[in-house]
């Protein structure tokens, strides 16, 4: 355990290196939590004291990662699932103490914020109660299962001033950072297009004790609870094109179906989409469920170079030519007559002998951590970072109206009462 | 002067950079050619690579001794043209060295190899264990362990098929370079005769130690000497005297002038191995072809030879 603290540190070091490139902090706010970040214990007064409201499989991954971060106590845990209620007092050590009813977690307790990670439809009141308690929220993407929701999140989140981090790790990703500090610099041009893609082959379905538990435990594969593919994956790279295209999109068309999955599934087993932003880029989005060939990734296009972020890979659109070659082709458009220098000592490749790009950052990647160490921090300092909530507003609103475009068979375009506007 | 119109691409393949020259053609027609000689490249690397366990050369270089074995139109047809270079070499161009070759990479470091392992190694190369029924076009090995490696002149053979190609696509002038040791030059440079292909000292890139005239020709480059982007230099012991079963240790390169570039990776390779008495027979069945020898003594100091046959 002392060396993954070690590698914690790590990956808090790294990342300050990435905030201390000015430039790119300014357009990046939350990164903040990082420049400067010392590490050095701090007095108890400055702890930050959390519930964690749901502890199924992603409640589980959160609440170690937060057993991770320093000056954190996990002083409530939260699931009205008995297996998960008990797991939740054990992977606390009984420290915790526990309930079944997250409204009586929030009247007990003396908490700084809670850490919500419930199936999706629980997401908007629970959200809602715990800021309207004065508490600061953590909540899983997507944010919720209704486009009226999802704005009551944000228009309560904005009223009470308190703190709502909507979880979409890659915005905490060193890889995802340092891709779009090359994009800035503009590295692979101007961004024309990004083809996102999520394949698994696998039906969602997870194990049932019992009949009547059916609907609670595989709510994802239910449209009263979930949206689906869109909510679930979708919204994770919808939001990696908006940040990286850095607009909102204006229109949506898609189509979705159930082609493979047979058993009583409700939500699309696949979905094709295409998402249009005001200067002419487009998002062009599918998720299959029956092959997984392909696995996932953001491919992000310009005219001078792809970026593949999950795989780490930069692409120039031109390879560097032989230094001979550029001589001749250089004296040829001048009409210059000359040896051309490229026969010899046989040139030897460095580095690539097939051309697979480059690697866009070398780090060790732990981003749910990250994002939990952003979100302490933000609590400590008691403030939101700008327009870190406005990446997963936009992503969750893309997902429902991809969705409503998918059920109606419509163009759907963006209202404008769904825009929050970039903070300076 | 008048500025002129070029079209240029590069891109990996092989195992080496491809850079492409068109003078005169425009972007579009440009870009057609290229992708026409990637495919290309791309389809023969599929055939000829041992390094792709799905290639006709690596189901090969799996097949057990004595079982007639049919294989690829293209690779055939590499297999019998070495088959031939073999034969006529005495046995000293041979594409079968591939134990050799992976033995010395162990010597990397500076380990010695002990004698008794190169024999073991050499006991099971051998192009001679190799039998084609030209007829049936079919092959079989004859003993256990054969494996072919094409290393050794596939760019050579690559340069020979862009050639088609570009000829296909009625290209008249252009240059085609594999990693500065295989270079087709087509016709003439838009300024000149022919094109200037000049090669470079080892130690010093900028002195010109020869330069080729080459029209409708193929300049390649075998050696124990190489470049590398950010002007490291140095030796590579993969150049296999499959005679002795050790490598050539001393700096030097053979660089071929020729109409074909598969028997200028022939020549050039076997010139480095070849006894002076030898390679006499062997010019005797060259024509149209230019050697050059460069023997580096030291950094400073080279000596060269030009044959002309």
């Amino acid at each position: 355990m002392e060396n993954n603290r070690k590698n914690r540190r790590d990956f808090i070091k790294e990342m300050s290196l990435i905030a201390s490139s000015t430039a790119f902090l300014s357009s990046i706010p939350w990164l903040n939590a990082f420049a400067g970040e010392n590490g050095k214990n701090v007095a108890a007064s400055d702890r930050v004291r959390l519930g964690i409201i749901g502890v199924g499989s992603r409640g589980r991954a959160l609440l170690l990662n937060l057993q991770e971060v320093n000056n954190v106590d996990i002083v409530a845990v939260c699931d009205n699932y008995e297996p998960n209620y008990q797991r939740a007092i054990k992977l606390t050590n009984g420290k915790a103490n526990a309930y079944y009813d997250y409204r009586k977690m929030l009247d007990k307790e003396k908490l700084d914020g809670v850490v919500i990670a419930t199936p999706l439809h629980e997401h908007a009141h629970i959200t809602i109660d715990s800021l309207n308690a004065g508490l600061h929220v953590f909540c899983e993407k997507s944010m919720a299962r209704t486009l009226e929701d999802c704005k009551r999140m944000a228009d309560t989140h904005k009223a009470t001033g308190k703190i709502l981090q909507i979880g979409h790790q890659r915005l905490f990703n060193p890889v995802y950072l340092n891709a779009l500090e090359r994009v800035k610099a503009g590295e692979i041009g101007q961004i024309t297009q990004v083809r996102a893609y999520w394949h698994r082959n696998n039906d969602w379905r997870r194990p049932v004790p019992s009949p009547e538990l059916e609907r609670k435990i595989n709510w994802r594969l239910y449209k009263e609870y979930s949206a689906g593919l869109m909510t679930e994956l979708a919204s994770h790279q919808l939001q990696v094109a908006n940040w990286f295209i850095d607009k909102v999109p204006t229109r949506v068309m898609g189509s979705g179906s159930n082609s493979y999955w047979k058993h009583g599934r409700e939500v699309y087993d696949q979905v094709a989409l295409v998402y249009d932003y005001d200067n002419g880029t487009r998002c062009i989005y599918d998720s299959l469920t029956s092959n997984k060939h392909y696995g996932l990734e953001e491919q992000i296009m310009g005219d001078k170079g792809t970026i593949e972020p999950e795989v780490n890979r930069i692409y120039s659109e031109s390879i560097p030519k032989a230094p001979g070659i550029r001589q001749l082709v250089n004296n040829i458009e001048k009409g210059v007559f000359d040896v051309i220098p490229i026969g010899g000592a046989s040139w030897v490749p460095e580095t690539a002998v097939e051309y697979k790009g480059e690697m866009i950052a070398e780090y060790a990647n732990n981003d749910t951590f990250l994002q939990m160490v952003g979100f302490v921090k933000a609590v400590k300092v008691g403030k939101p970072y700008k327009n870190l909530f406005r990446e997963g507003f936009h992503s969750s609103i893309g997902v429902l109206l991809g969705l409503q475009a998918m059920d109606n068979n419509e163009i759907v375009s963006w209202p404008e009462k769904y825009i929050l506007e970039k903070e300076v | 002067m008048p500025e002129q119109g070029v079209y240029s691409d590069s891109f990996f393949a092989m195992g080496t950079r491809c850079d492409v020259v068109l003078p005169g053609v425009d972007e579009e027609f440009g870009e057609q050619v290229v992708q026409l000689v990637k495919d290309e490249m791309i389809q023969l690397e599929k055939q000829l690579s041992r390094f792709i366990p799905q290639s006709p050369i690596s189901r090969l270089n799996r097949a057990a001794k004595g079982e007639w074995l049919y294989t690829s139109q293209t690779v055939w047809e590499i297999l019998t043209i070495c088959y031939d270079f073999f034969q006529v070499s005495n046995g000293v161009f041979d594409i079968t060295l591939a134990p050799l070759i992976n033995l010395w990479k162990t010597n990397r470091g500076g380990r010695q190899i002990p004698d008794d392992e190169i024999g073991r190694a050499k006991a099971i190369c051998g192009f001679d264990k190799v039998e084609f029924d030209i007829e049936k076009q079919q092959l079989r090995f004859l003993s256990d362990g054969v494996e072919f490696d094409l290393g050794g002149i596939g760019k050579g053979f690559a340069i020979d098929t862009i050639k088609g190609v570009l000829l296909n696509q009625k290209i008249k002038n252009a240059i085609v370079n594999l990693g500065d040791s295989s270079v087709l030059a087509l016709g003439q440079h838009p300024n000149g005769e022919d094109w200037p292909i000049g090669i470079r000292n080892a130690y010093s890139k900028d002195e010109y130690i020869h330069v080729f005239q080459v029209n409708n020709e193929t300049v390649t480059t075998s050696g124990t000497v190489y470049n590398t982007e950010k002007n490291k230099r140095g030796v590579r012991q993969h150049i296999i005297n499959p005679l002795s079963g050790k490598p050539i240790e001393s700096p030097c390169s053979v660089s071929v002038k020729s109409d074909s570039a598969t028997f200028g990776e022939f020549l050039a390779t076997t010139w480095i191995i070849l006894p002076e008495y030898d390679r006499k027979i062997l010019s005797e069945k060259c024509r149209k072809v230019e050697t050059l020898e460069i023997n580096y003594k030291s950094e400073s100091d080279f000596e060269t030879r030009l044959t002309i046959l």
